[in-house]
């Protein structure tokens, strides 16, 4: 009789540490690691995230166009990256990129904010993928650009763009990859940087598959730089008058008005510079998705 | 049956069955009846046999017979038998019968039993479980004389390897348990059905991430037992057996930057198979 309540007592004793134990731990999550190469959601407050090791950093931007933090809009936490085009040029603009040698396939994904209707008489590029020659590391090729352009109604579209002149436009996604105006949106590229034609790029736009480019020549080298940017000629708020005499070149461009928080544009003062926020941007080995999460935790 | 009653009397005494004896059997199919008679009183007995074993009923009826002509207390001298004039007589030797040697005691049964195996275990893909199995082995203690016992196990399962939405890894298991046998005799075999708790400690590790973790587990949970032994020895029995380890609510597993992409599982089936020792 004593035996079976010593028993007892010490199954009550071992059950209690038993569900004391699991209750401790209840409610946290495995977490068994990451496919991320690199991620940032700029909730340091800075621009540290894009200058991470290996390689990284503002894109080289002769405009001087500001590259910045902005408490808000953000997609995830408080701050996000605010990219304001002073340039208005069709090749130089503010971005920030990354740099990788020798990369895996990968995608290379972010969230983009556009605060306004726009409408473009040229490209306008929001994401770059080039290469740093082998022959010469100082020189940067252009590779495939991301670019949004606006169609008569007011609507935004995304295409893929290729330098190399094999390829240059690729026929636009149908149904149309209408991005949305003052929402984030996400787009996502899987790109296999290849010097021959088993190159290979994959665009999502919100988790829907709206370019498959696959059998062509992507990078001019093993190096991939990808850049988030802001860089388009003729890119006015929806509504302003664009003058035809700002075409071909940097000219001004009159009636411009409205947007008092942005910050002048020397030269080309009468144009409002365009504008689009950057948040949560990451290179992984998987795609990352819209409701992928980019740190443990957050 | 004559003969065996001639057999079991001495010849000196045939003669008491010339005195109004009257020894019958009857035959009742499974069961026979045997009636002596003898100076007009009789005593009749009835016994069964369903073997219907003709020799044996005339064994059993003639030491029935003689019994009753020639009851041990009465002996030959009995009145009712009219017997010659007694002869002097040696006065018996005294036989002296040695008391009935006690009953051997029976062996108590082991208080412990130590039951050492091997098991296998099968976890299905259910919800958002991978699909697993592992080997392993079991060492289990079971405390108690009765019918109602009380164990306690620690066992160890091989590295499990699964795939869940992309993500590549592998499990260890260390599962004890605490619980309650109640054992029963069927047939040549002992049945024995267990029923405890169940604490599983698990390390699970991603093997194909960019950058793989590592991370350990204490998971609660009911298990359940139905086993067979075998008495080869004195101590040693074999037995075989089948097992479930239920965990209800299992840790959700994750990875950047899918996020959760599944949990642990929710349930194991599995066999085992070993040698219990008594002590």
């Amino acid at each position: 009789m004593r035996r079976l309540r010593v028993l007892r007592e010490s199954q009550r004793l071992l059950c209690s540490t038993l569900f004391a134990l699991a209750t401790s731990a209840c409610g946290s999550q495995l977490d068994l690691g990451s496919d991320l190469l690199w991620a940032t959601d700029h909730e340091t407050g800075d621009l540290n995230g894009w200058y991470a090791p290996p390689a990284g950093g503002l894109a080289p931007d002769t405009s001087m166009s500001p590259v910045e933090i902005a408490a808000g809009p953000a997609h995830s936490g408080r701050y996000s990256l605010k990219l304001t085009d002073l340039a208005q040029s069709d090749s130089i603009g503010p971005g920030v990129f990354r740099e990788l040698v020798t990369p895996p396939d990968a995608y290379y994904s972010a969230w983009y904010f556009i605060p306004r209707a726009y409408q473009t008489r040229s490209q306008w590029t929001i994401m770059k993928f080039r290469a740093r020659s082998d022959a010469n590391p100082d020189t940067i090729s252009h590779g495939h650009d991301l670019n949004l352009r606006a169609l008569p109604g007011g609507q935004m579209i995304l295409y893929v763009y290729s330098h190399d002149a094999t390829y240059l436009q690729a026929p636009l996604a149908d149904p149309p990859a209408f991005v949305p105006i003052e929402t984030w949106f996400q787009i996502e590229v899987l790109y296999r940087p290849r010097t021959d034609e088993t190159g290979k790029i994959l665009v999502w736009l919100n988790d829907r598959l709206v370019y498959d480019l696959e059998q062509r020549k992507t990078a001019g080298s093993d190096d991939v730089l990808w850049s988030p940017c802001n860089i388009g000629e003729d890119v006015q708020p929806l509504g302003t008058p664009i003058d035809s005499s700002s075409e071909g070149g940097a000219g001004g461009a009159g009636g411009a008005s409205g947007d008092a928080g942005a910050p002048s544009t020397g030269g080309t003062s009468d144009r409002i510079p365009p504008q689009i926020y950057v948040d949560d941007a990451a290179i992984s080995l998987k795609r990352v998705t819209r409701s992928g999460r980019l740190f443990s935790g957050r | 049956m004559q003969r065996e009653v001639l057999r079991l009397i001495p010849p000196e005494r045939h003669d008491l069955l010339r005195h109004g004896v009257r020894i019958e059997l009857e035959d009742l199919g499974e069961s026979y009846r045997v009636l002596v008679s003898k100076d007009g009183a009789s005593l009749k007995k009835r016994y069964a046999d369903p073997a219907r074993d003709c020799e044996a009923r005339a064994r059993f009826a003639a030491v029935f017979a003689v019994l009753t002509v020639m009851p041990p207390e009465l002996g030959v001298d009995a009145p009712s038998a009219q017997l010659p004039e007694p002869k002097p007589l040696v006065p018996p030797k005294a036989v002296v019968v040695p008391p009935p040697p006690p009953p051997p005691a029976l062996p108590r049964p082991p208080l412990a039993h130590i039951e050492l195996g091997a098991l296998f275990g099968y976890a299905p893909a259910i919800v958002g479980a991978p699909e697993l199995s592992a080997f392993g082995g079991e060492l289990r203690v079971a405390l108690g004389r009765g019918a109602l016992q009380s164990t306690l196990s620690v066992a160890y399962t091989s590295r499990a390897k699964f795939e869940l939405r992309g993500v590549v890894g592998d499990l260890w298991q260390l599962p004890m348990s605490a619980g309650l046998r109640v054992t029963s005799d069927l047939g040549g075999l002992r049945m024995a059905g267990d029923l405890g708790l169940l604490a599983v400690v698990q390390r699970v590790r991603a093997t194909g991430l960019a950058s793989s973790r590592a991370a350990s587990a204490l998971e609660l949970g009911v298990r359940g037992g139905l086993s067979f032994q075998a008495e080869l020895g004195a101590n040693i029995a074999p037995f075989f057996g089948a097992f479930v380890w239920v965990a209800p609510a299992p840790r959700d597993l994750s990875a950047l930057p899918q996020g959760v992409f599944g949990n642990l599982p929710y349930l194991w089936l599995g066999g085992s198979a070993g040698v219990s020792f008594g002590l």
